[in-house]
């Protein structure tokens, strides 16, 4: 009992704390005073501390089994393993929440530390930032303390719980919510700064650079928290897929498309500072659609078998997406006037162009996306519920992406403002000769299907053309600086993560875009009752039913089927796809199946044990022989590992914060004048221009430092 | 000749133990040169189900032999119909071959055709008679299903196997009733009780002994277990993560505090904000702790990349605090 007290007390402190952190710092900006400002960057640190307590306070309740608790009662159960009771923590609704509310309190933490004297971007940002994340968290708190309750308790403890939902009892069930849910929470972060640059009328970039690194790390967490849900449902539904255009799914897909988007824009609108209602707009959007599919996964109203269970959370929801939305808008409109000076572009054939219709293209998506998501609600209001399947999504959604695909290759080629349209068509040549070699290639090897060839090509294409734009770059590198090839292709990486971080994300596109395509055009599909000693051939295995074994593990009854794989006549593997029978669980959801799969980079064979008779001697099940299911993967980790390279910190510049573009931009000048991207004229006149800017930032930095030494002088002296 | 001496054995009426013994006394003295005969296709089909006869316990004795099994079965049949029966079905299991009708078939003419033994013997109404039969089976690898058809009804069927048989038997409702010793020979005893007749009957053998893939230097996927397995990696990259998170901090709190440093208020990067002497007292205690580290340097208590650390971003405050500095708009 003391928990649930404890607990209640600790949500109740955070509520409080919070919305004193969102006053004080509203009082204090309002009036200018510093000392209500530091009461309100202080309550939201000890909101974090109280968070944590709380968040601490139900993974112990959860481990020493309190059933008291309804929450433990219904999510945890005496033999289910550790991890998966800690697990527990966001396996239900409450705990999600509460989660949520945590993450929310660390985020305000970090940023009440972004003014540090070593921080970067434009200044007075941050405090205003932190005031819109503590209302975010005022909204969550009063959900957890109010709605959904973690620690609420009933009357009677029960002797044991029912546990986790089965489907979540697998080890990426422990890392996906929680890194979904950080994607999701990290990008209230740069939506923050946006509401705080619109409030106090700072809308040039600062509020862009300022974020950079938490845009960048929200959609790395939320990308590998969509990859890891994907292998969870690969290797727990049961169905063989990995994404099958679900609500819930749909619902990360959205902010993560327009998330996307507005990475790209960023860079425009730091480097030109064009496109900037759009980027206000862009990261609004992925903050509303991160709410919205929160609504989604859990107000109830879609079936899913990632929903949570109907809730009453839903209006508040829709209450504070609404609200939230009213007043970004409001402040977007209100501000339009300043927000529309901006440069207009200098030339069609240029890379802010190009990141534009990448852009729309995302948001064609999204759009797309959401109304097949939507669909079915509208059509439930009008009186009969219309069913919008994977081919819909698959039909609108796949040629848009192909057409991002596409642009992905040619976005690099383009220079800044103007391109050489010369150099762009005979950049072109190689790639596309390669593509088409690669096709011929394929379709002797015999891919004959139009969709998958084509696909194929482009990918080839793109990837040529990426290799080639970083192998220009260490060549031209190799060149200027006398180096040796590797170790250029080393300081080009290291002198721009950033840029070359990005190519590894593209080819890593690329690669799990063959994945899909190859898996999705060339499965084989078995389905087989064998008895005993039977085998099947599915794609290039064998495969030999050796029989049934029934085991116990923590409680849970499980069978296992055991099959022996061969391949040219070798026995290659053995798989034991299971039925697990969770007590707390098979009357609503009956066996529970676990898939075994053979991976390889080939291809993987997947089997699920539909079914056995009593006596174990005939089992029912489906095969399939899936190809580069796991480029898939290897393309998620390499997307990740080019994400994490660009976000690889670098040793900072001692330069003032409006000098570091200047900065990048020259050296993106000079990057693109070495490999042939900009004629001399462009190169001269820009250089020129950069030069004086330059010069100019330069100066007024050099006179702080002065002042500043002189000032310190001044004091040694005073103090000697 | 043999004793049943588990007491699950001994549920079994001792009358028909009889027969078992028999069936293994024919096995042990199988007569090898006898001209083979092979009936390919699974047979009964047309026999399942046929009227007015029924059988009492039926025993199938299975026994590993080279290349497959050696099997011997006996039982014994009755007319329970008020008309003479002249043809009796006796299926046999797919796949038999050299197969040598024993016992029971004196006189008879007797046809081997399509998985069954077609048996000319007229049995009159409530007449009883029992036959013995043996034949080989090939078989691969175990495991294996035999399938047969089941031509009458039979009150028991009953599956024995050497003790030291390599396999096990499941059958529909088939479970391990005991060990018998028959014939000085222990052999396992599997009961599966009453069966309808059917066309296709199905008797697994599962190898018994160690599972093929444990120690087998190929890949083997658990579903279950493996995911329990992979505990290990996901709990080492949250503690991995953790340790950066946790190392990152501690650095970053040794470059600001290495020299206990008064830290510079984090919100005065909302200079701009502030009234202009809050500002000015903020700057203020920059200009203080970069003097303080200007003396620390001077004393040589503190390296060289330390001082350079810290007077940056004392520096870079400063200019944070200046109107027009810090790329405040200049």
């Amino acid at each position: 009992m003391i928990i649930a007290t404890t607990g209640q007390v600790l949500l109740w402190c955070v509520l409080v704390t919070l919305a004193a952190a969102a006053g004080f710092i509203a009082y204090g900006l309002m009036r200018r005073q510093a000392g209500p400002v530091r009461w309100g960057i202080t309550a939201a640190r000890i909101a974090f501390g109280l968070a944590t307590g709380a968040l601490v306070l139900l993974a112990f309740a959860l481990l020493t089994d309190r059933f008291e608790l309804v929450y433990v009662a219904n999510n945890s159960r005496r033999l289910m393993a550790w991890p998966y009771k800690i697990g527990a923590v966001w396996a239900g609704q409450a705990g999600s929440l509460l989660l949520w509310l945590w993450m929310l309190t660390l985020a305000a933490a970090l940023v009440s530390r972004e003014g540090r004297p070593a921080g970067s971007g434009r200044p007075g940002l941050a405090v205003p930032a932190l005031g819109v994340i503590a209302v975010v968290g005022v909204f969550f708190a009063l959900l957890v303390t109010v709605v959904e309750n973690p620690f609420a308790v009933q009357a009677a403890a029960p002797p044991d719980g029912r546990g986790m939902n089965p489907l979540l009892q697998n080890p990426s069930m422990l890392v996906h919510p929680l890194l979904t849910y950080l994607g999701f929470v990290g990008f209230t972060v740069p939506y923050a700064f946006a509401m705080a640059a619109l409030l106090t009328r700072r809308t040039d970039a600062g509020w862009l650079r300022r974020t950079r690194w938490w845009a960048l790390a929200s959609w790395l967490l939320l990308s590998t928290g969509i990859l890891i849900g994907g292998q969870w449902a690969y290797v727990e539904l049961g169905w063989g897929g990995y994404w099958g255009w679900d609500p819930v799914e749909n619902s990360s897909l959205l902010p993560w498309l327009t998330s996307t988007a507005f990475l790209h824009s960023a860079m425009v609108e730091e480097r030109r500072g064009m496109l900037r209602l759009w980027n206000f707009a862009l990261i609004m959007g992925t903050f509303l659609l991160t709410l919205f599919g929160t609504f989604l996964t859990r107000s109830g109203i879609v079936s899913s078998v990632h929903a949570f269970a109907q809730s009453p959370i839903g209006p508040w929801f829709v209450g504070f997406l609404g609200l939230t939305a009213a007043a970004s808008v409001y402040l977007l409109v209100d501000r339009l006037n300043e927000l529309k000076a901006e440069p207009e572009f200098e030339s069609y054939l240029s890379r802010e162009v190009g990141f534009l219709f990448n852009n729309l293209l995302f948001l064609a998506t999204a759009l797309a996306v959401l109304w097949g998501t939507l669909f079915p609600l509208i059509s439930r209001l009008q009186g009969t519920e219309v069913t919008v399947g994977a081919p819909f999504f698959n039909r609108v959604a796949g040629p848009l992406l192909l057409g991002v695909i596409a642009l992905m290759g040619l976005g690099p080629v383009l220079a800044w403002r103007r391109s050489d349209p010369q150099w762009v068509t005979r950049s072109l040549v190689w790639p596309g000769l390669a593509a088409l070699a690669g096709a011929q290639i394929l379709l002797l090897a015999g891919v004959r299907r139009p969709g998958a060839l084509l696909g194929f090509a482009l990918l080839i294409f793109v990837a040529a053309l990426t290799v080639a734009e970083i192998s220009r770059g260490v060549r031209a590198r190799a060149r200027a600086a006398g180096e040796p090839i590797p170790r250029a292709l080393v300081r080009v990486f290291g002198a721009n993560p950033r840029r070359y971080g990005g190519y590894v994300v593209h080819l890593g596109v690329l690669v799990l875009a063959a994945g899909i395509i190859a898996s999705s055009t060339y499965t084989t599909e078995v389905q087989a009752p064998l008895r005993l000693g039977e085998s099947v051939t599915v794609g290039p295995y064998r495969v030999r039913y050796l029989g049934v074994e029934q085991v116990e593990e923590r409680g849970v009854p499980t069978l296992y089927a055991n099959l022996e794989v061969r391949r040219d006549q070798e026995v290659v593997a053995y798989l034991r796809p299971a039925k697990t029978m969770h007590p707390g669980f098979m009357e609503t959801m009956g066996p529970t199946t676990e898939v075994a799969v053979l991976g390889s980079l080939e291809r993987d064979l997947y089997a699920v044990l539909a079914g056995v008779d009593d006596a174990g001697i005939t089992a029912g099940f489906e095969f399939m022989s899936k190809p580069l299911v796991s480029w898939i993967w290897l393309g998620g980790y390499l997307i990740m590992a080019g994400t994490a390279f660009s976000l690889w910190p670098r040793s900072r510049r001692p330069f003032s914060p409006a000098v570091e573009p200047l900065l990048e931009e020259l050296s993106d000048l000079e990057a693109e004048r070495r490999t042939g991207k900009v004629d001399d004229d462009a190169y001269q006149r820009r250089r020129r221009q950069l030069a004086a800017a330059l010069e100019a930032r330069l100066a007024r930095d050099r006179e702080l430092e002065a002042s500043f030494e002189a000032r310190v002088r001044q004091l040694l002296e005073e103090g000697a | 000749m043999g004793a049943v001496v588990t007491p699950a054995a001994r549920l079994l009426p001792g009358a028909a133990i009889l027969p078992a013994v028999l069936v293994l006394v024919v096995l042990v003295a199988f007569p090898a040169a006898v001209a083979a005969q092979s009936t390919e296709s699974p047979g009964g089909a047309d026999a399942a189900g046929l009227e007015g006869i029924a059988a009492g316990t039926h025993y199938v004795m299975i026994v590993p032999d080279t290349g497959g099994f050696r099997v011997a079965e006996t039982m014994e049949l009755r007319n329970t119909s008020a008309v003479t029966v002249d043809t009796l079905i006796l299926p046999l299991f797919s796949g038999s071959w050299d197969v040598q009708p024993l016992a029971g078939f004196d006189g008879i003419s007797v046809n081997v055709a399509a998985g069954a033994l077609e048996v000319q013997r007229a049995l009159a109404p409530g007449e009883a008679a029992s036959f013995t039969v043996a034949y080989r089976l090939t078989a691969a690898d175990l495991p294996l299903a035999l399938t047969r058809a089941v031509a009458y009804p039979t009150d028991r069927l009953v599956i024995l196997a050497p003790v030291d048989a390599p396999f096990t038997v499941l059958a529909g409702g088939a479970g391990l009733e005991g060990l018998g010793t028959f014939s000085g020979q222990e052999v396992r005893i599997y009961d599966a009780g009453a069966v309808a007749p059917v066309r296709e009957w199905v008797l697994g053998l599962a190898p018994v002994g160690t599972p093929p893939w444990q120690g087998a230097d190929v890949t083997v996927v658990d579903a279950n277990r493996s995911q329990q397995g992979a505990w290990r990696p996901v709990v080492l990259g949250f503690a991995l993560m953790a340790l950066w998170a946790l190392g990152l901090q501690a650095a970053a709190a040794v470059r600001l505090r290495g020299l206990r440093l008064p830290r510079v208020e984090v919100w005065m990067e909302a200079a701009e904000a502030l009234e202009p002497a809050e500002r000015m007292r903020l700057a203020e205690q920059v200009a203080a702790a970069a003097a303080d580290l200007e003396r620390a340097h001077r004393s040589r208590r503190l390296s060289e990349s330390v001082y350079r650390r810290q007077k940056e971003a004392l520096l870079t405050a400063w200019k944070h605090l200046h109107p027009d500095g810090g790329g405040g708009g200049s």
